[in-house]
């Protein structure tokens, strides 16, 4: 127990169990009290703390001691007497009722441990509870007089007796007589005998000799009765009119038993209007003097008396036992009663004596005399069975042991009592937090049972504080629930709909009976007594703010993120191609800048052109979509789900407002002619389940909208909103931004409402699902105007710029593909195109393809048109476009300076042929190089799965597919400065080329049959054109089909992706920072037109020869696609596996390697018959050694080589078997000087001796030049074969 | 008889309440559990003042006076608590309760290890409740033993 406590309960005891004074005035006496309408007991009462400190009290001990302070109770004779237990419960439920009122402001803020030891710090009884204190007092009040207690006996008795009065004396006899004392004296249960105290009350306002008559009274019953025990008492001095003492001091130290009858004042009656401050000094001066000089000594004496006669009645009584037995009549002042009450002590007897005595102790403060004579009396009433007797002893002395707390019984039948101990027994908070809060939750239990309504929600208040966000659902339900049903029960409807509120969000989990009837009764009481009120906090169903979605007739860069699909080989966002379109200045500087390592890359950049606002178009329709929780286990029902905005007419956003301010909530239907106009719908939200619901909303009018929440009708009663809390961008800029996590404003829900503009619908038809790696495709893109007016300047930007090219300027009756092959005279056709002039900026273009079509290129409304595009597919694998369509309206005035459409593809490109290119020199001719075109199909092949795993979509997209068979090869077309092609075989090359999958079809000129590979080789013979100084290119076009079609490479389809093609091959051998020289040239380039095999689908590979092994660089590409060419590895891949001559040839081609330019071939007979068997034969053979290099002189020298030298010593031993090969004849060894372009024959002779087939590949070819390392010439592939037959 | 029993985490979080008195004033077992939290702070802050060597007992006996009921309170090693409310008619002795009150640990370290258990969320265990309901049944019908 805490000491403020202790010392309460200390001073409420000293009050409660003090002496009693009874007060006895005679009529007179009163009448001249009632004269200030006020009794004469109110005049003692508020005097009643006495400073008793100057005088000792002796008792028993040998050491006197001072009782500082005595309080005094004076009553009336009324008050003599046991109160009717109804009586003393209506009085106290008017004590905690007239209370009710402090009570609601009265929560103690006690949360936890902290919390309650500062808030009942420094604070009284009264500070937190006053009802309480007041209840206490009133209680011991109403307990008064009762069998077996003594306390409240009365051990004097001041009569008072008024001077006007006759017969002083006998007056005073009168007051004194037995018959006139209370009853309980007369029945023997009180002792009359008490200290008497006689007063003469004197009237001041009485004129005429008064005073004298008075004077003399006093004398006569000093004279009587003794001078010490008789006072004069004037009082009235004050004059009619004069100001009394302003306060009414007397009033409120009445019992409340008495407060609650008190006459109403008259008119201009004051109370103690005739008492002047001397009157009310002089009635203090009284009581304390009487205290002090009668009373106190008075009890001491008492006690000592008393205490003496026991003793001597112990010793009879005990003699008496021992003795002869005396009956239990003999006992004195000993009634014996019936079972129910027990036995009656007068004061006569022991027990009532040594109970009196010890009270008497315990009031001047001898506790250990007083715990003595308690323990002692208490046996005897324990042995007569005076349970009640017992019980007042007992707790007597536990008061002794010094104030113990009282025991509660919850047992107790009155709420009202035991409500008001278990709030006193929660100790004020203090360590025990949850005790407290417990014991409060008793308390406002009992106190709603007993029917103090506001008591009981005080106390639910008070524990609500310590149970609330612990997560103890369950009890938080519970007393929510009782404190929503009793807040509405006191009208405070406010509160009660707050706990509703929060019980009704603390229903997740719960089980669904409870729900449906807490529910069930909000919506009840918002029926019955507040239909108007909006609730803004109730979450029901919970609105998660961050999965709010606006989707607005004109997409923006803000959906970016919910429409996310960021697919991984395309990192160009929409906000990226809408950069593009609008801000091509910012795009390049953004490519030029991609691989910066500068630190504030942003700043290095240009300002970003201004972009669109956020804005709906009047009478286009925009959708909100967010998801709603529904987190009970029944369905929950939703009406007039809709929209809350704000509209604002001017052409500025409206200010936003503080969010700290609350604003109050207002509900306003929407109207018939508002700026908005927004869909309602009735929703029924499954139970547990989240629902995405869209609403739509159509602007009427220009302006500007904020929406701000939404609101709902729950059940079709409860009125409830919900505001949006939106946060922007977290701005981490500076640290005290950082530490107080500030957030961007968002403000996606401000809208401009801007006049009408044309709105566009576009679609993509011809596009496939899956084509072929090279295929070409004629696709339309269908635009049609919806909005009502007219559009222009269209333009569409790509994700993808190698896979589109805009078709420009040819009729689109032309049928694709036939149409666009033209019937030539000769299968081979030649002519010169100019030189095309690269620019290494190229790449830095925006990938934009601009529309136009008619002459004006002006969408009016409604209209539609077709748009064709070229497609090719550029890349195998997986691909998803991004199509953006960027118009503007005829009317530059508008508000939105631009508007877009976003159209999305995905399509699967699977692979169709995989080409090579090897170059050898000519067998024929030394000027000439074959070109050797491999062409392996890999329609159907598992080729490339050996190294990638197939994806889902490449297996579906494989089943979509028409399995084609087989490609035909169309065309193929070289281009290049410094050579021309024309076919090998002039006169027999006409046979058509197709390349099946897993079949073999093989030109017949080649090297030999057999091979099983389903591939397709085309030799080209490739021939110098001209001098090298010459500009322009030759573009020499070779067509398979048998009536000679060409595809021109200068029109369309193939000129626009030709062109980009050769752009970025250009781009990616002289990088934008590369100081070298830039060159026009780049290499010889090959076109190979494919077609399937019914003619349907077309494509092209394109193929180059001779460049730099890697590029320098990355390109851009592969930054904005974030992927590797595959087309552009096959391409260039044969420079770096391919076989020595083929790469000697490439060198060739471009001249920048350094590898030998030595060529070689053999003449002479392949076949030849012996003239007789084992007779040798000699054949001539002419071996021409040339210097294909270009400026390079060449020193070699050539040797023949014997058997034994040309298969190496260790197969010595095989080689003697080996007698049937050849011999060498002529010149053996020849140093041979080359310049450029320079060739030299060897003339040799073979001899022969026996058929068969001899490989001629036996000789050695040493160079002796120091720019090529001495390198050893085996041309180990390189063999010429002589067949030699059998006569 | 058992009345109620509480599993409440180291953060007071009640992680598992079940009643068997048939369901009747639910809420009452809520607050005295709840209640019962204060005393094993103090208990806890007794211990801890104890200094480390100290071995406390895990059964830390009857809580604190109520009603017609009977509260005892156990701690494991992790700070969590347990609960156990049985009527007062229930004469069975500490090392009884104690008993049972380590099967209930044991049942509720083995709910812990499921790796789908969420600290700070109710335990919810088929298994659980299943045991729970069947040693609930045992004891009630004064068939619980040390063993």
């Amino acid at each position: 127990m805490d000491n403020y406590h202790k010392q309460d309960l200390k001073d409420f005891l000293h009050r409660v169990l003090s002496p009693t004074v009874l007060v006895l005035p005679t009529g007179d006496a009163e009448k001249v009290a009632r004269k200030n309408e006020l009794s004469f007991i109110d005049l003692l009462r508020p005097c009643s703390l006495v400073d008793t400190s100057p005088i000792a009290v002796h008792t028993t001990r040998d050491q006197p001691w001072r009782v500082p302070r005595m309080n005094i109770r004076f009553v009336e004779s009324g008050e003599v007497e046991q109160a009717p237990e109804e009586f003393v419960d209506v009085v106290l439920d008017g004590v905690i009722a007239s209370s009710a009122s402090t009570a609601q402001g009265l929560i103690p803020e006690i949360k936890s441990k902290e919390s309650a030891a500062l808030v009942t710090q420094d604070k009284t009884e009264r500070d937190l509870a006053p009802w309480f204190v007041d209840y206490r007092e009133e209680l011991q009040r109403g307990l008064r007089c009762s069998d077996h207690e003594y306390f409240d006996h009365p051990i004097a008795a001041i009569l008072v007796v008024s001077s006007q009065e006759v017969d002083v004396i006998s007056k005073l006899m009168a007051l004194m007589s037995i018959d006139a004392l209370p009853a309980l004296f007369r029945e023997g249960l009180m002792d009359p005998n008490m200290l008497k105290h006689y007063v003469l009350l004197h009237d001041n306002q009485e004129d005429g000799g008064a005073r004298e008559r008075a004077e003399e009274s006093l004398r006569l019953m000093k004279e009587t009765l003794g001078a010490p025990s008789c006072s004069l008492l004037c009082i009235n001095s004050n004059e009619k009119g004069a100001a009394g003492p302003s306060d009414d001091i007397w009033t409120c130290h009445r019992p409340h038993a008495a407060k609650m009858d008190i006459p109403p004042l008259e008119e201009n009656r004051r109370r103690g209007a005739f008492l002047s401050p001397a009157d009310c000094d002089a009635i203090t001066r009284f009581v304390s003097e009487f205290v002090t000089k009668s009373l106190v000594p008075h009890m001491d004496k008492r006690v000592t008396a008393v205490r003496k006669g026991i003793k001597n009645q112990f010793k009879s009584w005990g003699s008496s036992l021992f003795g002869k037995p005396s009956g239990e009549a003999g006992r004195e002042g000993f009634i014996e009663g019936s079972e129910a009450s027990g036995p009656i002590y007068l004061y006569t007897s022991t027990e009532g004596q040594i109970r009196a005595l010890a009270d008497l102790a315990f009031m001047l403060h001898d506790y250990d005399l007083a715990l003595s004579h308690y323990k002692l009396v208490q046996g005897d009433f324990k042995r007569d069975k005076a349970w009640r007797h017992v019980a007042g002893a007992s707790e007597m002395s536990a008061i002794c042991h010094f104030m113990m707390l009282i025991r509660i019984t919850a047992t107790d039948n009155n709420d009202l009592r035991s409500a008001i101990l278990y709030e006193q027994v929660r100790g004020g908070g203090g360590a025990q937090v949850r005790k407290y809060a417990l014991h409060l939750v008793h308390a406002g239990h009992r106190y709603l049972k007993g029917g103090h309504k506001a008591h009981g929600l005080r106390c639910y208040l008070a524990a609500l504080q310590v149970y609330e966000t612990r997560n103890w659902t369950h009890i938080d339900d519970h007393l929510y629930s009782a404190l929503a049903k009793h807040s509405i029960a006191m009208h405070m409807l406010p509160q009660a709909v707050s706990f509703y509120v929060k019980l009704l969000g603390n229903q997740e989990g719960k089980p669904a009976e409870r729900q449906l009837i807490y529910l069930r009764d909000f919506a009840l009481v918002m029926r019955q007594h507040c239909p108007q009120l909006v609730i803004s906090d109730l979450r029901l169903p919970l609105i998660k703010d961050t999965g709010l979605s606006i989707c607005r007739s004109e997409p923006n860069a803000d959906e970016e993120a919910v429409s996310a699909n960021l697919s991984k080989d395309c990192i160009l966002t929409w906000s990226d191609l809408e950069e593009a379109l609008v801000d091509a200045r910012r795009w390049r500087e953004r490519v030029r800048q991609s691989k910066s390592t500068l630190q504030n890359l942003r700043a290095a950049l240009p300002e970003a052109a201004p972009r669109n606002k956020r804005c709906i178009v009047v009478d286009e329709e925009t959708t909100f979509s967010l998801d709603l929780v529904n987190p009970l286990q029944i369905p929950l029902e939703l009406n007039s789900f809709t929209l809350e905005y704000e509209f604002s007419s001017s052409s500025l956003p409206p200010p936003h407002q503080d969010v700290a301010v609350p604003k109050e909530v207002e509900w306003k239907e929407h109207e018939e002619e508002s700026a908005m106009e927004i869909e309602q719908q009735d929703l029924t939200l499954e139970p547990s389940s989240r629902t995405r619901v869209s609403l739509h909303m159509k602007a009427k009018k220009e302006g500007w909208v904020r929406v701000k929440g939404v609101r709902w009708k729950l059940v079709g009663v409860v009125r409830c909103v919900h505001h949006f809390d939106l946060k922007g961008k977290r701005l981490n800029d500076s640290k005290a931004r950082r530490m107080q996590r500030e957030y961007q404003r968002d403000e996606r829900l401000d809208m401009q409402c801007v006049p009408p503009m044309p709105r566009l619908q576009a679609t993509v038809s011809g596009l496939p699902d899956t084509a072929l790696y090279g295929e070409i495709v004629r696709c339309l893109l269908h635009v049609r105007n919806v909005g009502s007016r007219a559009a222009c300047g269209l333009r569409l930007a790509v994700s993808h710029p190698a896979f589109f090219s805009r078709a420009s300027g040819e009729a689109e009756t032309v049928e694709y593909p036939q149409g666009y092959l033209s019937r030539k005279t000769n299968k081979h056709e030649e002519e010169s195109v100019p030189l095309h002039p690269f620019d290494a900026s190229w790449e830095l273009e925006p990938p934009v393809l601009e529309l136009c079509w008619g002459e004006k290129s002006v969408l009016e409304a409604g209209q539609a048109v077709a748009i064709p595009i070229w497609y090719r597919a550029h890349r195998p694998g997986a691909q998803n476009f991004k199509l953006l369509l960027h118009y503007t309206s005829t009317d530059s005035k508008s508000a939105m300076r631009y508007r877009l459409l976003r159209l999305e593809a995905s399509q699967y490109v699977l692979p169709s042929l995989k080409t090579s290119v090897n170059l050898r020199s000519s067998a024929s001719d030394m000027d000439r190089l074959t070109l050797a075109l491999t062409v392996d199909c890999v329609l159907n092949s598992s080729s490339l799965s050996d190294n990638t795993p197939l994806s889902p979509m490449h297996e579906a997209a494989k089943g979509r597919s028409k399995a084609e068979a087989s490609l035909k090869l169309l065309q193929v077309m070289c281009l290049s400065s410094r050579w021309r092609a024309m076919p090998l075989a002039q006169a027999g090359g006409t046979t058509q080329f197709s390349v099946a999958g897993g079949s073999k079809a093989r030109r017949k000129h080649s090297l030999g049959q057999g091979s099983r590979t389903p591939q397709v080789v085309i030799y080209l013979q490739v021939t110098p054109s001209g001098d090298a100084e010459q500009k322009g290119m030759t573009n020499s076009s070779v067509s398979f089909t048998p009536d000679c079609k060409h595809m021109a490479l200068s029109s369309s389809p193939l000129t626009g992706f030709f062109h980009y093609w050769e752009q970025r091959r250009f781009c990616l051998i002289h990088p934008l920072h590369d100081t070298r020289e830039l060159q026009d040239d780049i290499g010889t380039r090959l076109v190979l037109l494919w077609s399937t095999s019914d003619s349907g689908r077309m494509g092209c590979v394109f193929l180059s020869c001779g460049e730099p092994e890697s590029p320098a660089r990355p390109d851009i590409d592969s930054l904005l696609y974030n992927h590797s060419d595959a087309s552009l590895q096959k391409e260039h891949s044969f420079t770096r596996d391919g076989d020595k001559l083929a790469r000697l040839a490439a060198h060739s081609l471009m001249e920048k390697q350094q590898l030998c330019p030595l060529q070689l071939r053999v003449e002479g007979p392949t076949d030849v018959t012996l003239e007789a068997c084992g007779k040798p034969m000699v054949v001539p053979i002419t071996i021409l050694v040339s210097n294909s290099g270009w400026s390079q002189p060449l020193s070699i020298s050539f040797e023949a080589l014997a058997p034994s030298e040309a298969y190496g010593s260790t197969e010595g031993q095989a080689m003697v078997e080996r007698s049937w090969d050849f011999e060498w004849g002529g010149c053996l060894r020849k140093s041979l000087k080359l310049q450029a372009r320079e060739r030299e024959c060897v003339k040799l002779s073979v001899c022969v001796y026996r058929p068969g087939v001899y490989n001629l590949n036996r000789f050695r070819i040493t160079f002796s030049q120091l720019q090529f390392p001495s390198q050893d010439f085996s041309a180990s592939n390189f063999q010429h074969l002589l067949r030699v037959h059998a006569p | 008889m058992i009345e109620c029993l509480c599993i409440i985490e180291k953060d007071n979080f009640p992680a598992l309440l079940r009643v068997y008195s048939g369901g009747k004033d639910l809420n009452k077992y809520h607050y005295m559990c709840y209640c019962a939290i204060d005393i094993f702070e103090e208990k806890e802050q007794a211990a801890r003042a104890g200094g480390v060597g100290k071995q406390v007992d895990s059964y830390l006996g009857t809580l604190y006076p109520a009603q017609e009921h009977k509260i005892h309170g156990y701690i494991t090693n992790t700070g969590v608590r347990m609960v156990m409310i049985l009527d007062e008619k229930d004469g069975k002795d500490g090392s009884l309760v104690k008993a049972f009150f380590k099967k209930l640990h044991s049942l509720h370290a083995e709910c812990v290890s499921n790796p789908f258990h969420r600290d700070g969320q109710p335990i919810v265990s088929k298994k659980l409740e299943r045991d729970l309901e069947a040693l609930v049944r045992l004891w009630n019908s004064d068939a619980f033993s040390l063993r």
